[in-house]
């Protein structure tokens, strides 16, 4: 066939694979003979931390701090993501809505968000609701910046072919500009994905209440500092799984972009 | 002048520049397509050929002059009229198969005879067989006969084409305009196309306009006389053939020289 | 792809002629400064009518009043931020970009850090603050360190992958000309990734200052993070908006300012055609 893209060698796929795992394993046993050379309490080793991490998803902190920080995270994210996508596609689309709002747009992108904490804590109190504002005013400038941006790129011989086959107004936008555009806003909801992370367990250490990112602090504070890196391994690997599903659904719907682009980049 | 499926009439475009000055791009084309009537539109680049053919379209609304498409004034793409683009990496959608591209221009019909209908489309085309495939997994040609299917599916009255083979190399090109003639002749559809290929508008056409450089008027039409139907090899051999291009080129090589002097009073 | 396009109303048409857009581009900035003015109105209603806690947001006035009031501390606490982003920008910038160029390069380098990148990327340096309060004690050191930490990996991501993407007729044209070694990789691979590496960068400039301000709200090692935690402490609701205004124009300065510094020094970037007709 003209055109197919062939793919890599299924013997170097998994090499490749293999060499990326010896890369970890390596990065372990430094971690492991460091820890072990150090003897200090406050490096301890690869075992010891991931012994904590057991502890930690066996325990009923599950329950009490991991649960909830999931479950802030995925409203965060989710709302962030309706949010994003609807405004980015009208933002996008309308190109005095775009220069009304740019300035706006870019100053809210650019503040810091942590910074937002502290009033976030005065106005909602110390508990989930304040961590999941916090989440959203963090993680939906990423998504509606990438959904404008893929919106306003469209090739205006695309709108016109579907004009062509009578496509307008909703229609328009759910059929042609909302898969045209899916690419970048994926990229987009993965980065907020990470950002949703990240802000959550800042938010939850200053005043979450409860969480993965409090008992993070909490434990270092009270002198668990096993528990401290063991969190740390958690969380590492909760980010790294939602990664994961993230990208195996990504390739799911965008599965026609294979031959259009050159790979996907795993990274 | 019943037998006629598109009038255009006076038609002016002006474009707004980024400036905000208007830009005359069409100054006054009329032409009168007939039932079944093959004709191209040629001129030098600049001419505003793709311009002309999104008013004449509907797909933007002209300035001045009107559009009869089958009795009726036009104000945006009316049924029966479809249109192949030159870019067919931007015109079929990537999300689609084949099948689901060229699905879309039957979306009126029930499923079962959608289903039928592009089957028999891409079988005209030749590309039975690839509705599971999507365009990226096709050569430029078959995305280019993919993008006829999706015209060609709805039974049009009328075909526009905006430079359809200028994304492709020569044998293909040779290729691909056989295709369209057979659609043509085994067909009632009239066409309509924008080229900047002048023996390519001879071999395909009844006539041909030469459109005059921006801002455009209709410079000269030209008949072309020859023998239906026609190959690429015995119509090109001929020497009327080689007469006709002959006498469009040079049409289209005047307006082009009109152009240059233009461009440099605008320069300055 | 981790490449993320910021700035809406900065990306092209770079090589239209300055003349032909001055009109609309007055235009485009007077309703982006209109935008702002409507935002801030919408500000002042929400505070002053009572409609939300004001407690909770100052009128702009009364914010405004606290930025002059506090200018001292507030540009000293700036300027602290400003150190310890710095610091730790510089090192994640050269690292990374060092570090990445070496494995973008290499096959089997490439390979061997695949799946430390994928569990690093996603991993939310700030759980880290602690365990840094712990090994480095409160200080610019421990501050810059985990900036540094976490700007390196958008850094190193894209250079990598930037490497690895140079085309290989750009490659196979130079080595034609006779470029070899350090040279081909200085004239051609460097620039030819600089774009993608520009986007890490920019990512990585904004991940900076929110780690720098976490760190500072967290461990209260001063800077503009502590300077609204104080404000909090001390109820003075406008104080913590000034603070957190501040960081806004800061955060903002930073990302145009290098968004500039690329569309000079890598003009190429921008270029895009415009879907004009």
């Amino acid at each position: 066939m003209i055109g197919v893209k062939a793919g890599p060698r299924r013997g170097s796929t998994i090499a490749r694979a293999g060499l990326g795992w010896l890369g970890l394993a390596i990065l372990a046993t430094v971690w492991q003979l460091l820890g072990m050379e150090l003897h200090t309490a406050v490096f301890p080793t690869f075992i010891t931390s991931l012994v904590a991490a057991w502890h930690v998803v066996t325990s009923s902190t599950l329950t009490t701090d991991i649960i909830p920080s999931l479950e802030r995270t995925a409203a965060g994210f989710l709302i962030s993501a309706i949010i994003g996508i609807t405004a980015g596609m009208v933002i996008g689309h309308y190109e005095t809505v775009r220069d009304w709002t740019s300035a706006v747009v870019d100053f809210m992108r650019s503040l810091p968000t942590p910074l937002l904490v502290p009033i976030a804590i005065v106005v909602f109190g110390i508990n989930g609701r304040m961590v999941v504002v916090t989440i959203i005013s963090a993680a939906v400038w990423p998504i509606l910046i990438n959904t404008a941006n893929g919106t306003s790129t469209i090739e205006p011989t695309m709108i016109d072919t579907a004009k062509t086959y009578g496509l307008r107004g909703r229609k328009l936008f759910l059929k042609v500009v909302l898969p045209a555009a899916s690419p970048q806003i994926f990229a987009g909801l993965r980065v907020a994905l990470s950002v949703s992370l990240a802000v959550m367990v800042v938010a939850e250490m200053l005043g979450g209440g409860s969480g993965i990112g409090y008992f993070i602090a909490n434990a270092q504070q009270s002198f668990n500092i096993d528990g401290s890196y063991g969190g740390v391994i958690v969380l590492g690997c909760l980010g790294w799984i939602f990664d994961t599903l993230f990208l195996m659904f990504e390739r799911r719907l965008l599965a026609w972009q294979r031959g259009t682009v050159g790979g996907l980049l795993d990274v | 002048m019943s037998d006629s499926v598109l009038s255009i009439r006076n038609l002016q475009v002006s474009i707004q520049s980024r400036d905000g000055s208007m830009n005359e791009i069409t100054r006054d084309v009329s032409l009168e397509l007939k039932e079944h009537e093959f004709v191209s539109i040629v001129g030098p680049s600049g001419s505003g050929k793709t311009t002309l053919l999104r008013a004449a379209s509907g797909l933007r609304p002209p300035s001045g002059g009107e559009v009869i498409f089958d009795q009726k004034p036009i104000n945006d793409v009316p049924k029966g009229l479809a249109i192949v683009f030159q870019e067919y990496n931007k015109s079929l959608f990537p999300w689609l198969t084949i099948g689901k591209n060229v699905a879309m221009g039957a979306a009126e019909y029930s499923n079962q005879e959608r289903a039928e209908r592009v089957e028999k489309a891409l079988i005209q085309v030749g590309l039975s067989g690839f509705a599971t495939r999507y365009p990226w997994e096709l050569s430029g040609g078959m995305q280019q006969r993919a993008a006829l299917a999706r015209a060609m599916v709805s039974n049009p009255r009328l075909l526009m084409m905006d430079e359809p083979f200028a994304s492709v190399d020569a044998l293909t090109r040779n290729h691909l305009e056989d295709v369209v003639q057979r659609l043509w002749d085994s067909s009632t559809f009239a066409a309509l196309m924008v080229t900047h290929d002048v023996g390519e508008a001879v071999y395909l056409s009844d006539r041909v306009l030469v459109l005059s450089a921006r801002p455009s008027t209709v410079l000269a039409e030209i008949k072309i006389d020859l023998a239906r139907p026609r190959s690429q090899i015995e119509t090109r051999r001929t020497g009327r053939f080689g007469e006709l291009v002959a006498e469009v080129l040079e049409r289209v090589e005047e307006a082009g020289r009109a152009s240059v002097g233009i461009e440099d009073t605008i320069q300055k | 792809m981790s490449q993320v396009q910021l700035a809406v109303g900065l990306s092209g048409e770079v090589n239209e002629i300055t003349q032909r857009r001055s009109k609309p581009q007055r235009r485009r900035v007077a309703r982006q400064i209109g935008g702002v003015v409507v935002a801030i109105a919408i500000w002042e209603a929400l505070s002053s009518t009572g409609a939300v806690n004001k407690e909770a947001l100052p009128t702009p006035g009364a914010t405004l009043a606290a930025i002059s009031a506090n200018v001292g501390s507030l540009s000293s606490a700036l300027a602290s931020t400003l150190e310890a982003w710095a610091l730790g920008m510089l090192a994640a910038g050269v690292g990374g970009i060092v570090l990445g160029t070496l494995v973008g390069r290499s096959k089997t380098a490439d390979a061997a850090t695949e799946t430390i990148v994928r569990m690093m990327r996603p991993l939310p340096s700030l759980a880290l603050i602690p365990i840094a309060i712990l090994i480095a004690g409160l200080g610019i050191k421990m501050t810059s360190g985990l900036v540094s930490f976490a700007a390196f990996w958008p850094v190193f991501i894209n250079t990598r992958v930037g490497v690895r993407q140079v085309d290989n007729k750009v490659l196979e044209t130079a080595k034609v000309l006779g470029l070899r070694g350090f040279k081909l990789l200085y004239r051609v691979v460097m620039p030819a990734s600089s774009p993608m590496i520009a986007s890490g960068l920019q990512v990585a400039i904004s991940l900076a200052l929110v780690v720098t301000v976490s760190v500072e709200l967290v461990g209260g090692t001063g800077g503009l993070g502590q300077f609204i935690l104080l404000a909090q402490q001390g109820n003075e609701p406008s104080t913590m908006f000034a603070g957190i205004i501040v960081g806004g124009i800061l955060g903002w300065a930073l990302s145009i300012g290098f968004a500039r510094l690329v569309d000079r020094l890598i003009p190429w970037r921008t270029q895009r055609t415009e879907g004009g007709r």
